[in-house]
C-alpha cells in the first residue's frame, strides 16, 4: 500500500500544480484497491478535486491509473456516514456513488474533516457562473493535465452520466433527495454518534427477561360471574409483568356493529381490572382496552415498569363486511417498553372451513393496515385471537383422533400450521407446541364437542403466536394451554406465558459511552481547527520618509491539519483592514497544510496622507488576522513618520525650500539639457528632501535632475495644491479663456498666488533657455499643470480624463508666455 | 421524538496579562496544563461540548488578549457573548485591582443577562497570595457576580467554573429571562438528532 501511496505522491508532485490534501485507501465495492485523493490547485487552492486511483489487481503490475477524476463544485459534493468506520460518497452532477471504509476512526475522521473543509471553501469561493453543471475543463487549466490520464471509456461515462443527468433533472424528487442529503458537519458528526451508539449497544445495555401472560377467548358474548385468574394464571409466585387479554365476540348485537364500542366492554375491562389487582400483591396499571365491535383488547403493565413506557399508539382496523366492518378485524397495542417495542395484536379472522384464503389475507391486510409490517422499531410482535383456522379431517376422523389424544395427527391437519408451512401467512412468525385438545367449538355449559344440527368440526380456532423481528432470540414461551373450566362460551380460552428479553440502557454506561464519543469528537474538532504560525506579530518600521515605502515580511504557515483560509479584516466601526498608510499583500489567501505564505507589509506616506501626519507622527495600528473557521491573530504595526517639509500647507508667503529649490536650479541648472524631462536619482530626491527639512546645503555632487525632480515632488505634496481643490473645476471650465483664468487666480489666497507666481515665473526663465534645455511650453505644461492642479479626493473619477488633462495644461500655459507681467496688487485693482 | 435541543454558549475569558486565560482554556478543553504558555496576540478559540440537565451543550470560547495595547480591539469580541470569565491572579494585587475596568467592559458590550463569573485563578500558588478569598468575594457580591478560586495547573475547579456558568445561562433560558434565539443571547439554537436515551414518563392511559 505504501507503495502506491509513494507513487500518487511522485505523480502528483510531478506536475507541481496541485498538491495532496488528504488520501484514503481502501474502497468496499470493488477488490481492487483503491486511492481516495483530494488535490488542490497551487496557485489557487480553492479548486479542489478528487481524484480516484487504482492499482491493478495483480501483484507485479505496479502501475496505478486514474480511475475517476472529479472537480469539487459549490453544492455539488455529499457526505453520508453508513457506519463508525464507512462513509458514502455522492456527487450530485451524476449518479457516481463510492463507499469508502477505513480501518480507523481517526485516518476516517480526518479524510473526512479535509472533505468538510474542502466543501465549505469550494462553496464560499466558487463565482456563480460556474454553477454551470457541464464538467468544463476550461475554467480550471490546470486539470487538463488530468484528462490525458482519463481512460477513454472514462469519456464515455461522462457522456452516460450526463445523460443520467438530464434524467435527473425531470426527476425532480430524486435530485431534491441527494440536495438534502449534503450534510453539514455537525451532522456528520451526530450521525456518527448516533452509528456508533448503535453499534455499540451492547455495551450499554442488558436484556432483562420480562414475563409476558397472553390470553385469547371467544366469549361467544357471555360474560362470567367471576374473576378469571385460573385462566390467566394469576397468582403471587406467578406475577407476570404484562397482561394482555384478547377476546372475540364479546357484543355480536347489530348495535355493536354500528357504534364499535359498547357498555359490554366495560363489564369485561371490570372482570380483567379486579382479576390482576385482586389476586397478586403488585399493582397494575392499564395501558390500554379498546373495543372493536366483538373484539376487545385490555392490556395491563405492572406499575414499576410504567414509567420506562413510552411512545404508546394503537391501531384498530375492520376487515369484516365490506372488508372494513368490525365483525372481523384487529386491534393492536403498541408501546415501547424500556428500550425495546413490543406490538400486541389481537384478531378475529374470517370464519368457516372454506375461508383460509380470505384469513390469509386478512392476516395480510391487517399487517399492512395497522403497521405492523413497516414500523422498522418493533422488536417484538405478539399475534393472539380468534384467527378461525380450521382442521380439513372430516368430522368423525377428528373426533377419533381426539379421543385417541392424538394430537400430532390432528395438527398435521390444521390450516394454519400448512399456510404457515407454505409461507402464505404468518411468515416469520412462531408458534409454540400446542399440546391441548381443539378450543373450538363446545356445547355450551359443557366440555362435549358440538353436538348440535351444525355439528361444527373441532378446530384450533384459537392461537397465540409471535415474531422476534430482529432475530435476537432469547424469546421463552414457558406454557400454552387451554382451560376446560370456563363453560360459557362454546370456545376455551387459551393462555401462553412468555419470557421477553427486554433491552434496558445502563444509564451509567450509556452516559460514560456517550461522554467519550462527545470527547473523542471535541478532540478531533479542537485538533481540526485552522492554526498558523506566523514568523512575527510585530512589524516594527522605525522611521518612515516622506514617499519612501518600507516593507517588513511576515510569513504565515500553516501547522494544522487543513486548508486554511485567511483574511485580514477591519477593526470593529472600521471600514478597513489597516490604515491609509499600510498596504498588504496578499489581503487574504488559502494556505495548504504545512505549506507558508509570505505576507508584504507596507509603509508608505504619500502626498495623502503626510499632512495629516505632521501632528502626530505615529504610525501605528493593529491589523486583525482571522482564520475562517478558526481564532484570529493580532498584530502590532509600528513606526514612526519623518515630519517633513513636504505635505506642508501653504499659509503666509513662499516656503522657503521652494525659494532654495528655484534658487539651485536658476543658478546651476537652467541651461541644463533636458532639465524636468529627465529623471532624477531616487536616492538624491530623498537625501535633498532631507536637507530641506534639516536646512542644509545640498551636495556638491548632486545631479540637476534630482532637485528638478525634487522641485516637482515638493508641488504635488502640498496638502492643498497650488491652485487649491475648490478651484479646480472652476479651472478646468475656464481653461479656454485667458482673462477668465487669470481672474481666477485673483481670487486665490495670498500664500497660493504668491507661489504660483514665483513658480510661474521661473518656468518662463527655463523657457527662455529653452535651446539649452530643449524644454517647450507644451511639455513644461503638462509637467506642471499636473501638479499644481490637482483634483480633490472626492473629485469624480471619471472626469479626470485625457479632457481634463488638456484643460490643466491649457489653463497653465497662459501664464507661461513672457507677454504677461502681473502682480496681484495690479490684476486686483483691474 | 426528533428535534432534541443542543445549545451553543459563547463565552468569552479576559482579564489582565499573565492571569492564566488561555491555560484555563485548555485546562478545560483538553484537560492538560500548558507550561510556556506564549502570550495570546490574537484572540484563541475552542469548544467543548458539555452536558446539563440532561442536554448536551457545547461551549464556544474565545480566549482574548490581556495586554492593553489590544483592549480597543478585544473589545468587539464580547458582544454577543452568554457567558464572561472575568480572570485575575491572586498572587498579583495589581490584576484585582484591574477588574473594574473589565468589568465596566464586560458590562457596557455585553447583554444584561450575560452571566460574569469572577475567577480568581492560580490556586496552586496559594502561599503568594495577595488577594483574599474573602476581599474578593466582597467584590463579587457588590457586583452581582459569581466567584470561585480555580488552578489553570492543578485543574481544580476549572471545569466547574464553566459548568457553573452554563448552568445560570441554562437556567435563564428555562426561566424565560433569556431568550436563546436572540442575536444578542450568544446562543445558539441547534437541532440535533440524537435522542436522549432516557426513557420518559408515560401517562397515556386509556382508562
Amino acid at each position: 500500500m505504501k507503495r502506491i501511496k509513494q507513487q500518487v505522491e511522485t505523480y502528483l508532485n510531478t506536475t507541481e500544480e496541485c498538491k495532496l490534501l488528504a488520501e484514503l485507501i481502501l474502497q468496499k465495492e470493488t477488490k481492487a484497491k483503491v486511492l481516495l485523493c483530494l488535490v488542490a490547485n497551487r496557485r489557487s487552492p480553492h479548486e479542489m478535486a478528487l481524484i480516484l486511483f487504482e492499482k491493478a489487481k495483480e501483484e507485479y503490475d505496479t502501475a496505478i491509473r486514474i480511475m475517476s477524476f472529479r472537480l469539487l463544485k459549490k453544492d455539488d459534493f455529499g457526505l453520508k456516514i453508513v457506519s463508525e468506520l464507512q462513509f458514502d460518497l455522492f456527487f450530485k452532477e451524476n449518479t457516481a456513488l463510492f463507499s469508502f471504509e477505513s480501518t480507523s476512526v481517526s485516518t476516517m475522521w480526518s479524510v473526512i474533516n479535509a472533505l468538510t473543509n474542502a466543501v465549505k471553501v469550494v462553496n464560499t469561493h466558487v463565482a456563480p457562473n460556474q454553477e454551470d453543471t457541464d464538467f468544463d475543463f476550461d475554467t480550471y487549466t490546470w486539470a487538463e493535465f488530468y484528462t490525458k490520464y482519463t481512460e477513454p471509456d472514462q469519456n464515455l461515462e461522462k457522456e452516460t452520466s450526463k445523460a443520467e443527468q438530464r434524467m435527473m433533472i425531470s426527476d425532480n424528487d430524486k435530485k431534491q433527495d441527494q440536495t438534502s442529503d449534503f450534510r453539514t458537519s455537525v451532522a456528520i458528526k451526530e450521525d456518527w454518534i448516533a452509528k456508533q451508539l448503535q453499534n455499540k449497544e451492547d455495551q450499554f445495555t442488558e436484556k432483562r427477561p420480562l414475563t409476558f401472560v397472553i390470553g385469547t377467548w371467544n366469549v361467544n358474548s357471555k360474560i362470567p360471574n367471576h374473576l378469571v385468574s385460573s385462566w390467566l394464571r394469576i397468582n403471587e409466585d406467578e406475577a407476570a409483568d404484562v397482561y394482555a387479554v384478547g377476546l372475540q365476540e364479546i357484543d355480536m348485537t347489530a348495535g355493536a356493529l354500528l357504534t364499535q364500542e359498547t357498555k359490554i366492554s366495560d363489564q369485561w375491562t371490570k372482570i380483567i381490572t379486579d382479576t390482576v389487582n385482586s389476586c397478586t400483591s403488585h399493582k397494575y396499571v392499564c395501558l390500554l382496552s379498546k373495543q372493536l365491535v366483538g373484539i376487545y383488547l385490555i392490556v395491563f403493565i405492572k406499575e414499576e415498569h410504567l414509567e420506562h413506557v413510552q411512545d404508546l399508539k394503537s391501531h384498530i382496523e375492520g376487515v369484516g363486511i365490506m372488508g372494513m366492518l368490525g365483525n372481523k378485524g384487529a386491534i393492536t397495542c403498541q408501546f415501547k417498553l424500556y428500550s425495546s417495542t413490543v406490538c400486541l395484536v389481537t384478531s378475529h379472522l374470517a370464519a368457516h372451513t372454506g375461508g383460509t384464503s380470505k384469513r390469509n389475507q386478512n392476516f395480510a391486510d391487517l399487517s399492512q393496515r395497522c403497521h405492523i409490517d413497516d414500523d422498522e422499531s418493533i422488536d417484538f410482535i405478539f399475534w393472539f385471537g380468534d384467527l378461525n383456522y380450521r382442521l380439513t379431517l372430516s368430522d368423525a376422523d377428528t373426533r377419533q383422533a381426539i379421543c385417541d389424544n392424538q394430537i400430532s395427527h390432528l395438527l398435521a391437519h390444521d390450516q394454519l400450521v400448512i399456510e404457515k408451512k407454505n409461507n402464505r401467512v404468518f411468515v416469520g412468525y412462531e408458534e409454540g407446541t400446542i399440546t391441548f385438545m381443539p378450543s373450538y367449538k363446545f356445547d355450551a355449559g359443557t366440555n362435549i364437542y358440538d353436538t348440535s344440527e351444525k355439528k361444527r368440526t373441532p378446530s384450533y380456532t384459537d392461537r397465540i403466536l409471535w415474531k422476534d423481528v430482529h432475530k435476537v432470540g432469547g424469546i421463552q414461551q414457558l406454557y400454552y394451554s387451554m382451560h376446560n373450566t370456563f363453560m360459557i362460551s362454546d370456545h376455551k380460552p387459551i393462555v401462553s406465558c412468555f419470557k421477553v428479553p427486554i433491552k434496558i440502557i445502563v444509564q451509567d454506561k450509556y452516559k460514560q459511552l456517550y461522554r467519550e464519543l462527545i470527547k473523542m469528537l471535541d478532540k478531533l474538532e479542537n485538533d481540526m481547527l485552522p492554526e498558523i504560525q506566523l514568523s512575527t506579530q510585530m512589524l516594527q518600521f522605525d522611521t518612515v520618509e516622506y514617499n519612501s515605502p518600507k516593507v517588513c515580511e511576515m510569513t504565515l504557515e500553516n501547522t494544522g491539519q487543513v486548508v486554511c483560509e485567511f483574511i485580514f479584516v477591519p477593526k470593529p466601526g472600521e471600514d478597513y483592514p489597516h490604515k491609509p498608510w499600510i498596504k498588504i499583500e496578499p489581503i487574504g489567501g488559502i494556505i495548504m497544510p504545512h505549506e507558508s505564505m509570505v505576507i508584504k507589509v507596507t509603509l508608505k506616506v504619500d502626498s495623502h496622507m503626510a499632512h495629516q501626519l505632521m501632528d502626530q507622527p505615529d504610525l501605528d495600528d493593529i491589523l486583525i488576522l482571522h482564520l475562517k473557521q478558526g481564532r484570529d491573530h493580532f498584530i502590532t504595526v509600528t513606526g514612526k513618520y519623518q515630519v517633513s517639509v513636504y505635505g506642508i500647507a501653504l499659509d503666509q508667503q513662499v516656503p522657503e525650500c521652494l525659494w532654495r529649490l528655484v534658487d539651485w536650479l536658476y543658478r546651476y541648472g537652467i541651461k541644463e539639457a533636458d532639465l524636468f524631462q529627465e529623471a532624477g536619482i531616487t536616492e538624491q530626491v530623498h537625501q535633498i528632501r532631507r536637507q530641506l527639512d534639516h536646512h542644509l546645503p545640498f551636495d556638491d555632487n548632486v545631479s540637476v535632475h534630482s532637485v528638478a525632480e525634487a522641485f516637482v515632488g515638493f508641488l504635488e505634496s502640498l496638502y492643498d495644491p497650488l491652485i487649491p481643490h475648490r478651484y479646480y473645476r472652476m479651472s478646468i471650465e475656464t481653461s479656454s479663456n485667458a482673462g477668465a483664468c487669470v481672474h481666477l487666480i485673483t481670487k486665490l489666497p495670498k500664500a497660493h498666488f504668491d507661489t504660483f507666481h514665483y513658480v510661474m515665473a521661473f518656468l518662463r526663465e527655463v523657457l527662455k533657455h529653452s535651446n539649452e534645455n530643449h524644454s517647450s511650453i507644451d511639455t513644461l505644461a503638462i509637467i506642471f499643470s499636473r501638479v499644481i492642479l490637482r483634483p480633490p479626493l472626492n473629485y469624480p473619477q471619471l472626469q479626470a480624463n485625457s479632457n481634463d488633462l488638456r484643460a490643466k495644461a491649457l489653463f497653465v500655459k497662459h501664464f507661461m508666455t513672457q507677454s504677461h507681467h502681473w502682480t496681484r496688487e495690479e490684476l486686483v485693482q483691474e | 421524538m426528533s428535534g432534541a435541543h443542543e445549545y451553543i454558549f459563547k463565552y468569552i475569558i479576559i482579564g489582565d496579562m499573565g492571569v492564566g486565560k488561555s491555560c484555563l482554556l485548555h485546562q478545560f478543553t483538553d484537560q492538560k496544563f500548558m507550561t510556556d504558555c506564549p502570550h495570546t496576540i490574537g484572540v484563541e478559540f475552542g469548544t467543548r461540548v458539555i452536558e446539563i440537565a440532561n442536554k448536551h451543550i457545547k461551549l464556544q470560547i474565545w480566549d482574548t488578549a490581556g495586554q492593553e495595547r489590544f483592549r480597543a480591539v478585544t473589545r468587539s469580541y464580547y458582544r454577543g457573548a452568554a457567558g464572561a470569565l472575568m480572570v485575575y491572579d491572586i498572587t498579583r494585587r495589581q490584576t484585582f485591582h484591574h477588574l473594574a475596568s473589565w468589568l465596566t467592559d464586560a458590562r457596557n458590550l455585553t447583554n444584561p443577562h450575560t452571566i460574569i463569573m469572577l475567577i480568581g485563578n492560580k490556586l496552586d500558588l496559594a502561599e503568594q497570595r495577595e488577594v483574599s478569598f474573602e476581599e474578593a468575594s466582597r467584590f463579587a457580591q457588590e457586583n452581582g457576580l459569581i466567584y470561585m478560586e480555580t488552578s489553570a495547573k492543578t485543574g481544580e475547579n476549572v471545569e466547574r467554573s464553566f459548568i457553573e456558568t452554563a448552568t445560570k445561562i441554562y437556567q435563564n433560558i428555562e426561566s424565560g429571562v433569556l431568550d436563546p434565539n436572540s442575536v444578542e443571547s450568544g446562543i445558539q439554537v441547534t437541532t440535533t438528532l440524537i435522542e436522549p436515551a432516557r426513557e420518559q414518563q408515560q401517562s397515556g392511559c386509556s382508562c
